[in-house]
């Protein structure tokens, strides 16, 4: 008896190894087992993982454009007010308010009256859409569902702190306009990290579900790097940076690819200048006959306004976006989740001050480990389409670098002289006198000397064309320059060493060093 | 291309029943050879029959010092990362490996936090000083699924123990000195404190963290300032969705 167990054991054992060698290859090439029935489901909200509150809440999702597809749509139309649906909250830890362990969320601040706050009634979370509750209530539906799908996807969030989301911060009779912020608190490891969206009116941006998940992006983008701090820079203040733009499009993307739509902000840009009614804030597919390329949004202006985190981060997101469709095109609606699996893994691979080369060689390795590197040609294609060549000419020539240190007093006003206590800011002129441009030029300030003290460390000035130069500080605006503080104990007529690094993605780093007399 | 590979998935398939069945067959020769000795011991009186010097079995007794104390226990045997049970403890098992190594300070504690995805687990270390954290000084290890864990990013830096209980200024003096911000609690506590290394030191500086608005206004900044002296050492600055 003892035997034949054995000799089934066995038989199963040569079973299982035969079907994996024969099978193994597609099997194995088609990325880790997932649930996509439940991912499709996490995805529109209509289920979640964790304890389902029994409460309802009733929202137009993502926002009234979007759910009644009419351009003109207002948050009070009775074609929005059609479009209420009711949708389930998860981990409530009260029935009737929308606090979880992890999640608060306020209108104005902590400090808010309950009474002011959303609270169900009858297990409905229902207001009409103008009400600062409705916000609290999209907050909390977008964010959750969010969560739910990334986490579902691999992708845990790192909840080791509170997040707090405020609807409306701006004080009481504040006119700040539109926008949103999100501040992972690097700076701050014992606080809260925080969302705080900013504008009333007719498009709040607290109506629409694209501002909290593009915000919740962020989050996402700094949990799934492993808070590698893939733009540090960024966070210390810098003025553009690859890192930046690489932040904003995959905070973009995770808006984009949850509802299932190449656009952000439709609602939102309905009360900015310069928008249509129903014309995107920033969108992942071209419109009309152009077709924006690297070269586009890359190269260094004479103003500093170019490049500029926002519109690199359009550019990438078609990119991205353009992947996502050849998944759909391989595998139907659910290649958009192996698409989404793809774009986390590789941002999971990012280190300090990632570049988008960086970037696309995360992608590449993700889909290597993924899906055997069954999109190599699908990611470098696009990539090169979009201007982006991996095959890079060298920049031989060194760049001509002069450095002018500016004081800045406590007015803010920038000066030759610099004083113990004064921030410092260097103007560069750099000058690109190769043959060849010079992809993704930066300027990191590096201090040897605990008298001067980096603040913002480095700066990204994008491409330079053979022959182009700019001028930070003639030019350029001084916030694009990097900064240190001189500290107030450093003695009168002291010398402080400084060191500034011209870094770029093809050709050699140049290394300028200098020193500030007091 | 495919064919190959399902050939010599079959090939290695044969092989590997066959490398197996071998495995089998040798254990069983060798349990089989085992079975007369395992008789003839069974048939055998147990031990303390046959003893005539102790018949009445002694209780076990710990090695005593000659004071009478109890022996320090023999040391634990770390179980090596590879074995753990989840990457955590992988992780963990490999920090103690290069503690001296890496020359962590015992006066250092480093706190874990764990991320995980598809790729594999990494798991951040970072320091903490008198339940301080020492901004920036961390130690980032990478977890396969196989627990095989690497080095990721070593920020670490061995400095100088700071003096907590030192003479600091109050943080609204620190504020008044600085004069142009104010403090935003909206969201937060506002100030926290935390150990600061400047660049080209070798002790950190016992500082604030505040978020504050430059004026009143604009979008709330994290500051660092020293809080001997109220000086800023560090400004990090939140995300906007668009550029106004």
């Amino acid at each position: 008896m003892k035997r034949a167990i054995r000799k089934i054991e066995i038989l199963f054992f040569a079973a299982t190894l035969l079907l994996s060698a024969c099978g193994g290859d597609s099997a194995g090439c088609d990325g880790p087992a997932l649930d996509f029935s439940a991912l499709q489901q996490f995805k529109k909200g209509a289920k979640f993982p964790g304890q389902v509150s029994s409460s309802k809440a009733f929202l137009v999702v993502p926002n009234p454009i979007e759910a009644t597809k009419n351009n003109q749509a207002l948050a009070d139309s009775s074609t929005t007010q059609s479009a209420l649906s009711n949708f389930n909250l998860a981990d409530l830890l009260n029935p009737t308010r929308l606090d979880t362990s992890f999640l608060k969320i306020r209108q104005r601040g902590l400090n808010d009256s309950s009474s002011i706050l959303a609270t169900a009634s009858n297990g409905k979370f229902q207001y009409e859409l103008k009400d600062p509750r409705y916000w609290e209530t999209m907050a909390s539906f977008a964010i959750q569902s969010e969560i739910a799908y990334l986490e579902a996807l691999g992708f845990k969030a790192v909840k080791s702190r509170q997040l707090v989301v405020l609807v409306r911060a701006q004080s009481e009779g504040e006119d700040t306009g539109p926008n949103a912020f999100y501040d992972h608190g690097y700076f701050a490891p014992d606080q809260p990290r925080t969302i705080r969206l900013f504008g009333e009116g007719d498009f709040a941006p607290g109506m629409d579900a694209d501002m909290y998940r593009h915000e919740m992006g962020h989050f996402f983008n700094e949990s799934v790097s492993g808070e590698s701090g893939f733009d540090y820079a960024g966070d210390a203040g810098a003025y553009f940076t690859q890192g930046a733009a690489i932040h904003e499009a995959f905070a973009d993307y995770a808006a984009m690819t949850i509802k299932g739509q190449p656009n952000v902000g439709k609602w939102v840009a309905r009360s900015l200048e310069g928008f249509a009614p129903g014309q995107p804030l920033r969108s992942a597919v071209d419109s009309g006959s152009r077709y924006l390329v690297y070269q586009d949004i890359s190269y260094a202006d004479a103003q500093g306004a170019s490049p500029e985190r926002y519109a690199m981060a359009e550019w990438l997101t078609r990119i991205l976006w353009a992947v996502r469709q050849q998944f759909i095109a391989e595998r139907g609606e659910n290649g958009a989740i192996n698409a989404d699996l793809l774009m986390y893994s590789a941002l999971s691979l990012l280190k300090r001050d990632s570049s988008v080369a960086d970037l696309r060689g995360a992608m590449l390795k993700a889909d290597s480990k993924l899906y055997c590197g069954g999109h190599t040609k699908a990611i470098q294609g696009e990539f090169e389409k979009r201007g982006f060549a991996t095959e890079l000419a060298q920049v031989t020539e060194q760049m001509t670098v002069s450095v002018q240190p500016y004081g800045v007093d406590s007015n803010g006003n920038a000066t030759s002289t610099i004083r113990p206590g004064n921030d410092v800011l260097f103007g560069v002129q750099i000058q690109n006198v190769d043959r060849v441009a010079a992809r993704n030029v930066r300027v990191r300030l590096e201090s040897s000397d605990r008298r001067l003290i980096p603040t913002t460390y480095m700066q990204g000035y994008g491409d330079l064309a053979p022959g182009q130069s700019i001028n930070v500080g003639n030019g350029w605006p001084l916030s694009a320059a990097v900064g240190a503080t001189v500290d107030s104990t450093a003695p009168r007529s002291s010398q402080l060493k400084f060191r500034l690094r011209v870094l770029m993605d093809n050709g050699a780093a140049q290394t300028i060093e200098g020193t500030l007399q007091l | 291309m495919m064919n190959i590979a399902k050939t010599l998935g079959v090939f290695f398939g044969i092989w590997a029943v066959w490398v197996a069945w071998e495995f089998q067959h040798s254990i069983r020769s060798l349990t089989s050879a085992a079975e007369p000795l395992q008789r003839v011991a069974s048939s055998l009186p147990a031990p303390q029959q046959l003893s005539l010097a102790s018949p009445i079995p002694q209780p076990v007794r710990l090695p005593q010092r000659v004071d009478g104390s109890a022996m320090p226990s023999l040391p634990e045997i770390p179980v090596p990362a590879r074995f753990a049970a989840t990457a955590g403890e992988a992780a963990e098992t490999f920090l103690n490996e290069k503690r001296a190594e890496w020359g962590v300070r015992e006066y250092h504690e480093l706190r874990p936090t764990t991320y995980e995805s598809p790729m594999g687990t990494k798991v951040k270390y970072a320091a903490y000083q008198d339940g301080l954290p020492i901004l920036g000084s961390e130690i980032t290890l990478e977890v396969t699924q196989d627990r095989d864990v690497t080095l990721g990013e070593n920020n670490y830096q061995a400095v100088k123990k700071v003096d907590v209980t030192q003479p600091i200024l109050e943080f609204n003096q620190v504020l008044e000195r600085a004069g142009r911000y104010q403090l935003d609690m909206s969201a937060t506590s506002g100030v926290s404190k935390l150990l600061y290394l400047v660049p080209g030191s070798d002790e950190p500086e016992l500082s604030y963290s505040m978020q504050v608005k430059e004026n009143g206004n604009g979008p709330t900044e994290n500051l660092i300032f020293r809080a001997s002296d109220g000086q800023i050492l560090g400004r990090q600055v939140p995300r906007a969705e668009f550029r106004r």
